[in-house]
């Protein structure tokens, strides 16, 4: 019996010896990024940016610095009403030359008329230095794609409908008579709202963003909007190529979704633009179970038929992007039709190659 | 007055039917009631004339329903009524399913359960890591731990889970004395049929006794995206920890007792990505090989063990932290100081009093962010990656239950220097914990309890070379519980927390790699939460508990942050 327990520990203790010697792990002498923390007496002797007021649709700024010691150091532009923030970071004794666009990290865009903060903070310590400056425009980022007029939401008159020239967007009305709101729905443009869990919804791009509430107390099917501006997007044929993006934000509700129609108008199948009984419309079909806001990018290839014979169904079920007229963004309830439900968007554009990223 | 009579007689009959109904197929019922109430006041800089007040609580009943259709086969499920505190009429009440499971025997050998199940399996694979460290602390504390812990699902070092899990066990005759087998499984992560696949956990051991003296055991965890549930999958991940654990042992004169026990394994996780072509793989290994020696007349035990878990060791199931990601916490009580703009700092109140987002519940593939201050040394368990050195342990359970203790000793350093890319100079760490309870009436011979327990906790983080760092804590626990009169307790706590020096925090990718460095935290805080009140016990059927908690949190350094949370509480517990 003892020299099965012998021979027992002595296979046991093999065993993982065996396993440890043949495990594979990276000779590597440090993790992570190099970095050097600043040594007492260290301070910055120049810190300046080229410009204090800066037109992002036509100029630039460009950053320079002078330390006493070399090194690591993060530079962080933050703009005092949007949150955006742009990092650079180094190991030197300074740099020159760092020349900011405009662009952001992250999801929130610079604002225009907003001022930004320009901070030098380096590792282990708390010195900082900074400097000012205000964007009298904000970089121009509709060109990175095929922008719907009006997308950044920020002229409520042409969102919202009212006597006189038809707007850009509508929203759904109660049986579709004009205006009529559907019961228990609230929608607009909206620049400082609360959610549901008492939240300040801030705005991810410009001031505005447009929001859809279902008070509770309605069918699975809450509201929607619909864009019917400028037909002329201009988009490739090839569905892989072509890719539609919105900035989302949800609440962490599950029973919260938003369906995102995009609209073609299919050759020699009724009335010209789309017709909800004869023409496409392929979805998007987004549960908002995210948290804040998040952008949101599909290949027009993977958005699926709607499966509404009567708004969409009925097409020649091939994705066409250069049929592309218009598009809906529609809120709905996964389960509890009696659960208020809510969500708000910005920023829908269309992009070619690959999703949306700021470019410039 | 005919027809009322009628109904209450039909109602009656209908009773006693049912009941005779349910006694015949074996149904029974379990419950668990809750009414809980708190009155809150905050003083702070921010706006000194001005004392933020407010009052909550709940009432809660949770009744489980069991079937035993067969001495095999058991159902249950376990329905949730929540009413909070001012609702009216039920306004403000929830109906939730809180749980549902099927358990049964297989051919009387495998037994198996399904549905939200709970699941351990080793510190290494898949472990539920507890937060701070509360052995040792008072029982007016405890009480409000427990509710906590209850309302998160969390029951030992079990992770609550929605799956299966099997085991079996095959008795040998002779050369060996047993081999267990078990196989659990379930999803981590529902696909949204756009981008996102579904993502599954599974496991299992086969743990081979040689005898009383020996046995060893092969484990496996590993969690995958299943491949074809979305047409384009954001990314795909897949995850495999694969261990060995064992324990020799040797007794000598009935007195002591000698082992050596130990894990070893390694784990390898691979992340595609199609928006960017990532395709990434990383391999990492580690191992827990320790002695440990208990002389059973005094119950005493010593202990020694050495670890090295290495910096790409990737266990998401055994790393997944308890705590939420602080950015993910929103603070029930007073989340804005008095001026309703700063926000409030979490206290170790915070974390034995708040019920709901201050914990997690669901596994996670990344690294998360902790509080630094609170959990410098250990922050995702044993498995945390890039740690070597040496635990020492020792422990006492004296027989007539006079006296337990308890101390345990980390001496342990990175594998590899984060953050010193010059001098490679690495992180020491020190961890130091331990307490004990002395039940005093056992001194004395008196018949009702009077017990005494504290509790410590230092631990500290350092670095010299280029970017040299100093971080220190500790923790101090107090705790009184005197039976006053049958089965009416008297209950006093203390904790006394201090946090100084500096660390820097790391940022990691989706693969856990490390990719910046914060510029560095400094701590300069102290904490005291003073408590006390009653607790008078209904049998084992229930209890009512009434206290007041004093929290004193000081920030020397950052202006405006101290303040004084005072807290009345109320609760009543009820359980069958």
């Amino acid at each position: 019996m003892k020299s099965i327990l012998k021979l027992s520990i002595v296979f046991g203790i093999a065993g993982i010896v065996i396993t440890v010697l043949s495990c594979k792990r990276s000779e590597v002498d440090y993790l992570g990024p190099a970095y050097v923390s600043a040594p007492e007496g260290f301070a910055v002797t120049n810190f300046s940016a080229t410009s204090e007021l800066v037109d992002f649709t036509s100029d630039t700024v460009v950053f320079n610095a002078d330390f006493t010691h070399s090194v690591s150091w993060i530079l962080t532009v933050k703009g005092q009403e949007s949150g955006a923030v742009r990092r650079y970071s180094g190991n030197s004794k300074g740099f020159s030359n760092i020349v900011w666009t405009g662009v952001h990290d992250d999801l929130f865009f610079f604002r225009k008329g907003e001022s930004v903060t320009a901070t030098l903070s380096f590792y282990g310590s708390s010195y900082t230095a900074s400097t000012n400056l205000t964007i009298k425009e904000a970089p121009d980022y509709t060109k990175c794609g095929q922008f719907p007029r009006e997308g950044h939401f920020e002229n409520p008159s042409l969102i919202v409908p009212k006597p006189g020239p038809p707007p850009v967007y509508s929203p759904y009305f109660a049986s579709f008579n004009f205006p009529n709101p559907i019961p228990n729905v609230e929608q607009g443009v909206d620049s400082m709202a609360i959610d549901y869990k008492g939240n300040r919804v801030p705005s991810v791009q410009g001031k505005n963003y447009y929001y859809i509430k279902g008070k509770g107390n309605q069918s699975n099917f809450v509201s929607g909007i619909q864009y019917f501006g400028p037909r002329n997007i201009v988009l490739p044929q090839t569905a892989d190529d072509v890719w539609v993006n919105m900035y989302i934000y949800g609440t962490g509700d599950a029973n919260a979704q938003v369906e995102l129609e995009y609209q073609e108008s299919d050759p020699g199948r009724g009335l010209p633009g789309y017709q909800g009984e004869t023409d496409d419309a392929f979805v998007a079909y987004i549960p908002l179970t995210h948290k804040g806001w998040k952008l949101f990018s599909f290949r027009y290839s993977d958005l699926t038929p709607s499966k509404n014979l009567a708004f969409g169904g009925n097409g020649n079920k091939i994705h066409e992007p250069h049929r592309l007229v218009s598009f809906n963004v529609i809120l709905v309830k996964v389960a509890n039709p009696d659960s208020p439900v809510e969500v708000y968007f910005d920023f829908p554009i269309i992009t070619v190659g690959g999703p949306f990223k700021p470019c410039r | 007055m005919t027809n009322k009579v009628t109904l209450v007689l039909a109602l009656a009959l209908f009773s006693v039917i049912l009941c005779t109904e349910l006694k015949a197929q074996n149904v029974y019922f379990t419950g668990l009631g809750r009414a809980l109430v708190t009155n809150d006041q905050l003083t702070d800089e921010t706006d000194p004339a001005s004392k933020l007040k407010s009052s909550g609580g709940y009432t809660l009943f949770d009744l489980g329903v069991y079937a035993n259709p067969n001495e095999v086969l058991r159902g249950g499920v376990i329905l949730r009524v929540r009413n909070e505190f001012g609702g009216f009429f039920g306004d403000g009440a929830s109906l939730e399913f809180r749980q549902m499971q099927l358990e049964g025997l297989i051919a009387k050998k495998v037994k198996y359960e399904i549905g939200d199940i709970y699941l351990t399996h080793t510190p290494y694979t898949l472990w539920n890591k507890e937060t701070m460290y509360s052995k040792y602390e008072s029982n007016v504390f405890a009480l409000r731990r427990d509710i906590v812990n209850y309302e998160n699902f969390y029951v030992g070092n079990a992770w609550r889970m929605q799956g299966f899990n099997t085991k079996a066990k095959v008795n040998f005759a002779k050369g060996a004395d047993s081999l267990g087998i078990r196989v659990y499984g379930g999803r981590t992560m529902e696909t949204d049929y756009i981008k996102i696949p579904d993502r599954y956990f599974y496991g299992g051991k086969l743990d081979l006794a040689q005898s009383k003296y020996f046995r060893i055991a092969g484990n496996l965890a590993g969690i995958s995206d299943i491949a074809g549930t979305v047409k384009e999958a954001e990314v795909s991940y897949n995850n495999l920890v694969y261990t060995t654990d064992f324990t020799a042992a040797f007794e000598k004169e009935d007195k002591w007792r000698f082992a050596i026990n130990g894990e070893a394994g390694a784990s390898k996780f691979e992340l595609s990505r199609v928006s960017d072509s990532i395709n990434k793989s990383f391999e990492d290994f580690f191992y827990d090989i320790g002695t440990k020696a208990t002389y059973k007349p005094l119950g005493l035990n010593f202990g020694v063990s050495y670890r090295n878990v290495g910096f790409n060791f990737n266990s998401p199931m055994a790393q997944t932290r308890r705590v939420a990601a602080p950015n993910d916490i929103t603070l029930s009580a007073f989340p804005t100081m008095n001026d309703r703009v700063s926000l409030r700092r979490t206290s170790l109140y915070d974390f034995y009093g708040q019920e709901n987002t201050m914990y997690n519940q669901s596994i996670s593939t990344t690294l998360m962010d902790y509080y630094i201050q609170y959990d410098m040394v250990e922050p995702y368990g044993k498995a945390t990656p890039n740690r070597k050195g040496i635990t020492f342990s020792a422990d006492m359970q004296e027989p007539e239950k006079l006296f337990n203790a308890g101390i345990e000793v980390n001496l342990l350093s990175e594998v590899v220097s984060e953050g010193d890319s010059i001098t490679n100079a690495l992180r020491n760490f020190t961890l130091i914990r331990g307490g004990f309870v002395f039940n005093v009436n056992q001194l004395i011979g008196f018949e009702k309890l009077i017990a005494v327990n504290a509790g410590i906790r230092n631990e500290s983080s350092k670095r010299g070379g280029t970017n040299s760092l100093n971080l220190s804590s500790s923790l101090i626990d107090l705790g009184l519980d005197v039976e006053v009169i049958k089965d009416l307790h008297l209950l006093g706590g203390a904790k006394f927390f201090k946090v100084n020096g500096m660390e820097i925090q790391t940022g990691r990718d989706e693969v856990n790699q490390i990719v910046s460095y914060g510029t560095g935290t400094k701590f300069n805080q102290q904490q005291n939460i003073i408590a006390a009140g009653l607790r008078y016990d209904y049998d084992k059927a229930g209890y009512f508990s009434m206290h007041y908690h004093i929290v004193d949190f000081k920030d020397k350094d950052t202006a405006l942050q101290s303040y004084d949370f005072n807290q009345w509480f109320f609760v009543f517990g009820l359980k069958f």
